[in-house]
């Protein structure tokens, strides 16, 4: 990813749309942009760019479980046990906790449940939880080829939607596992799930002798949003226009309380259409934000 | 006089006449326009910063010189096509006239109207004073007369092409026109008009015997003109029409000349006074007699009129007749086609009066009874002041020949070689004479005349303007030193606005810029604000918002304008040249400094880093010396460089950044 400014196609057809059309302006069609949308890893900017590669929720959305309450294990998998140095902020939680994925040497597949969440998992949302990985020898126990983590969200054990990953598309660290711009009724299913309030988390290893200690493994907080989550308008009194200089400035205040947990590397604004519009998309040099600060963004335009 | 072996060639105003490989100056008398083909080192851009099509319209002129590379100016005009291959760049180049390849005309000119009052020469010189840069006057254009046959009664240009039009001008009276690099004059004047004063000779400036190519496909020495036909009047008769006179009887009566209007008397009496009405068989009715014009025969309609023998007829009509004359070049028949006359005809429909018709063979013959001489890439030396369209006497003793001709082709090298030029005498000698020359013009007038069509003109403006970023800035403001009561149920404390997340306005937590990059990397600053400013730091500087300018006697250091992405180059051009500034940039915030040797090339950041500043000190003033004095005072201001309606061309400062 390069570090990039654009004024995309749909952004350069608001500015026409809007500095030519004689009479009444749509309120639905090429309106002018009023929000930022942000997003984490990211192909570099480009003109033709419609939407953030990875746009993630600015408000809280729905906490279905904060990963203060503790994971049945079974096959390979123990009972999960509390973390409250290794965990995630975000979403408005404030347990300052995470769960240690403890697995034993019974079984190659380690699994973890939580059947009663916190609050319902609506199958029209997207849906987010994070893995942390410890380090490379614990990625490495991962099985090598094929799936090696399930993420199910369901009724029960036979009534689910899954979501995978392979060990590939893992990292050490936090990794955030996510339906990213689709609902998770998109997901592949098992049965015909209702209200959904389990959460499976299985772990396949290489080895039924690869076994994670408290610390190697951890999850914490599964969340669920929708795309109006993921809007942050212009702060107020924004945008401001100095006619003398020909710039525009638009602005937005980021509070300690939102888009926390998140290493953001793209920031794009939106209009109002019926299928919003990306006006503009920067690709940046990531920044990670969390509760303990308030992040402003200034982009600053002008007309040469 | 030896070779003109220097040369010196001038781009955009800077010599890079040490960056030349060779050129080649053509121009022919119908081309009009004289090109140019350079190659360059690419090297040139130490000296002249280019970047791909950034050269095409830059002025570019040569020079040639024998004691001196800028003694004689042979070209001067624009760079229209470049192409780079393996470090050398060609150059295409038009000269000056090539201006007006490029205007659409919408203009008349009426001979009752105007300054020009019809005269073309007139015309021509408005039309290049009026829509282009270029000059064309008294000096320069020569008076195409203002008689009747001479002036165009209208002339009409409908969204045409200049060159065109200028070429139509000079076509219909046979003349020439070119652009002079000496005089910086468009020319407008008969072929073969200037005569040069320099002698071609096999003597002196012709290394080698020229061929001398004689050329007799066109020649002729006998000509017969037909004129335009005359209308005249006859009668004949009476005649009796008892067939005592040949082909005059009771049936029909031939003329000696086939008819175009006819009148027919006849009766029974010697002298007829009986006029006789014809017709036109299945058309009329009652009619005496009907007339064959194509055979000049009077048939009697007997069924209406039948006359006896002893009848007479007088039949009074006209007929066309036209001109014809035949005029022989004797000595011609004699020297070139061996005593037998080589004859053509022409038809010349427009030539009314038998002296008109006579004139006009005289002179063709005058042209075409002689062969015509050419000259094909002779090479001339040690002469830099040739240009096509002027006459030269050609003197080649070893072959006895010694004619005057007109250069109708001319090349020009360097690394130099000779001259070659193409020289001719039918250009000049074939010009219309007066007559062809008024029918065209009259054909100019009727063209115009007839086009009465209103032309709806679309004025096509092209507005383009730049929309782009500015800069992207993000800014941390953390909670370290916030009054803050957290718990099981957090709350938020004094520094929070109450009910929401955000500090309170005031609130001096620790602010950090955490990411600021330009747009499209690349900054420009024009001064209008000082953002980028770092007053503290600078010193001797007049940062002035409402003039947009930069005044520097000491030190500009500026804040840094990218901050995030590791800078690992740039490239730096201010809006103009300033010998008295240096400048040098800085990646990891002032703790090293990289200097920039020359605008606009790429400059690699010795230090790469994630924090971009730049300083621009006045060398001039003498700051800093070592001792922290100054020296002079001589202030360097910078301002925006705007074109001429006032848009932004080049700002102050712009710094084109690489990430990665």
């Amino acid at each position: 990813m390069t570090n990039a400014s654009v004024k995309t196609r749909d952004g350069r057809r608001v500015m026409l749309y809007r500095s030519f059309t004689s009479g009444a302006l749509s309120s639905t069609l090429y309106s002018e942009p009023t929000k930022f949308v942000f997003g984490l890893t990211n192909t570099t900017g480009l003109i033709s760019s419609t939407d953030l590669d990875n746009p993630v929720p600015v408000s809280n959305g729905t906490v279905c479980d904060n990963g203060s309450v503790n994971l049945t294990g079974s096959l390979g998998g123990d009972n999960s046990t509390s973390n409250t140095t290794t965990y995630k902020e975000g979403a408005g939680a404030v347990d300052a906790t995470a769960q240690n994925l403890i697995a034993n040497s019974s079984d190659v597949t380690k699994q973890w449940t939580n059947a009663a969440t916190a609050a319902a998992i609506v199958a029209t949302s997207r849906l987010g939880l994070w893995i942390y990985i410890k380090d490379a020898t614990t990625l490495a126990k991962f099985l090598t080829s094929g799936t090696a983590l399930t993420v199910r969200v369901g009724t029960d054990a036979s009534n689910y939607y899954s979501l995978t990953r392979t060990a590939a598309q893992l990292s050490t660290g936090w990794n955030f596992l996510t339906t990213n711009k689709s609902a998770i009724n998109t997901l592949s299913v098992v049965g015909t799930p209702g209200t959904m309030n389990r959460l499976d988390i299985i772990i396949t290893t290489n080895n039924a002798t690869d076994t994670f200690v408290a610390g190697d493994v951890v999850y914490d907080l599964l969340r669920t949003w929708v795309e109006a989550d993921t809007y942050v308008s212009y702060d107020a009194t924004f945008p401001t226009i100095d006619y003398n200089n020909l710039e525009v400035t638009r602005q937005v205040t980021l509070s300690s309380a939102q888009l926390n947990g998140f290493n953001v590397a793209a920031i794009g604004t939106k209009n109002t259409d019926t299928a919003p519009l990306l006006t503009d998309i920067d690709t940046i040099t990531p920044f990670s934000k969390d509760s303990i600060d308030q992040y402003t963004v200034v982009l600053v335009d002008r007309i040469l | 006089m030896a070779n003109p072996s220097l040369q010196k060639t001038v781009i955009d105003g800077v010599d890079v006449s040490s960056y030349v490989i060779n050129w080649t100056a053509d121009e022919t008398l119908e081309k009009t326009i004289r090109t140019l083909s350079v190659n360059v080192k690419t090297s040139i851009s130490t000296v002249y910063s280019y970047e791909a099509d950034s050269l095409i319209g830059k002025t570019i002129e040569v020079y040639r010189g024998v004691n001196s590379p800028s003694e004689q100016i042979i070209f001067r005009g624009y760079i229209r096509k470049t192409e780079e291959l393996r470090g050398v760049l060609n150059l295409a180049c038009e000269d000056k006239l090539s201006l007006a390849k490029y205007v659409i005309v919408n203009t008349s000119f009426l001979s009752n109207n105007g300054v020009e009052n019809g005269r073309v020469s007139e015309i021509f010189k408005t039309l290049v004073n009026s829509y282009t840069s270029l000059i064309a006057d008294n000096t320069s254009v020569q008076s195409s007369g203002t008689s009747a046959v001479e002036i165009l009664k209208i002339y009409r240009l409908r969204q045409r092409n200049l060159l065109d039009g200028l070429q139509e001008l000079a076509t219909a009276i046979d003349w020439q026109f070119y652009y002079d690099p000496v005089y910086d004059r468009v020319f407008f004047e008969p072929k073969g008009y200037r005569i040069s004063d320099i002698v071609l000779s096999t003597q002196t400036n012709i290394p080698q015997i020229p061929k001398w190519d004689f050329k007799s496909d066109q020649l002729f020495n006998q000509l017969t003109v037909v004129g335009s036909a005359q209308t005249l009047l006859k009668q004949e008769g009476p005649i009796k029409l008892d067939g005592s006179t040949a082909n005059w009887n009771t049936t029909s009566v031939k003329l000696a000349f086939k008819p175009d209007t006819v009148k027919v008397l006849c009766d029974n009496t010697t002298t007829p006074t009986t006029e006789k009405k014809g017709g036109i068989p299945g058309m009329d009715t009652g009619y005496a007699y009907v007339v064959d014009k194509t055979t000049g025969v009077i048939s009697w309609n007997t069924s209406v009129f039948a006359p006896a023998s002893t009848y007479y007829a007088t039949v009074q009509y006209t007929y066309k007749s036209p001109i014809i004359i035949t005029r022989s070049d004797v000595a011609s028949i004699a020297q070139y086609t061996g005593g037998v006359p080589k004859a053509i005809t022409q038809v010349r429909e427009d030539l009314q009066t038998i002296e008109d018709v006579a004139n006009w063979a005289k002179y063709q013959l005058s042209i075409y009874a002689k062969p015509f001489v050419m000259i094909e890439n002779c090479p001339v030396i040690n002469e830099s002041a040739l240009r096509i369209g002027y006459m030269h006497k050609v003197d080649d003793p070893i072959t006895g020949y010694t004619y005057n001709l007109m250069i109708k082709s001319l090349t020009m090298r360097y690394p130099y070689k000779p001259d070659s030029v193409t020289l001719t005498d039918q250009d000049y000698r074939v010009v219309a004479w007066g007559i062809d020359r008024a029918q065209r013009l009259r054909r100019i007038e009727e063209g115009n005349t007839s086009d009465t069509s209103v032309i709806n003109t679309y004025a096509d403006f092209v507005h383009s303007f730049k929309v782009g970023r500015r800069y992207i800035k993000i800014t941390k403001r953390d909670l370290t030193g916030a009054n803050v009561i957290t718990g099981t149920n957090y709350t938020l404390g004094t520094n929070f606005v109450l009910g929401t997340a955000l500090f309170q306005t005031g609130f001096t937590g620790p602010l950090t810029t955490e990411y600021l990059f330009p747009g499209d990397n690349y900054y420009q600053e024009l001064a209008y604000d000082t953002q980028f400013y770092d007053a503290g730091s600078s010193t001797g500087v007049t940062w002035d918002t409402s003039a947009k300018t930069i005044a520097i006697t000491g030190q500009l250091v500026s804040k840094p304008i990218c901050i995030g992405p590791t800078v690992t180059a740039c490239t730096v051009v201010l809006s103009s040249d300033n010998p008295g500034l240096s400048m040098s940039v800085s990646a990891d915030d002032g703790a090293s400094w990289t200097p920039i040797t020359s605008q606009g090339v790429r400059t690699v950041i010795n230090t790469p880093g994630t924090t971009f500043k730049y300083k621009i000190v006045n060398t001039i003033s003498g700051f800093p010396t070592p001792w922290g004095t100054w020296g002079g005072s001589s202030t360097v201001t910078l301002s925006n460089a705007y074109k001429d309606d006032g848009t932004l061309d080049i700002s102050i400062i712009n710094i084109l950044l690489e990430t990665v």
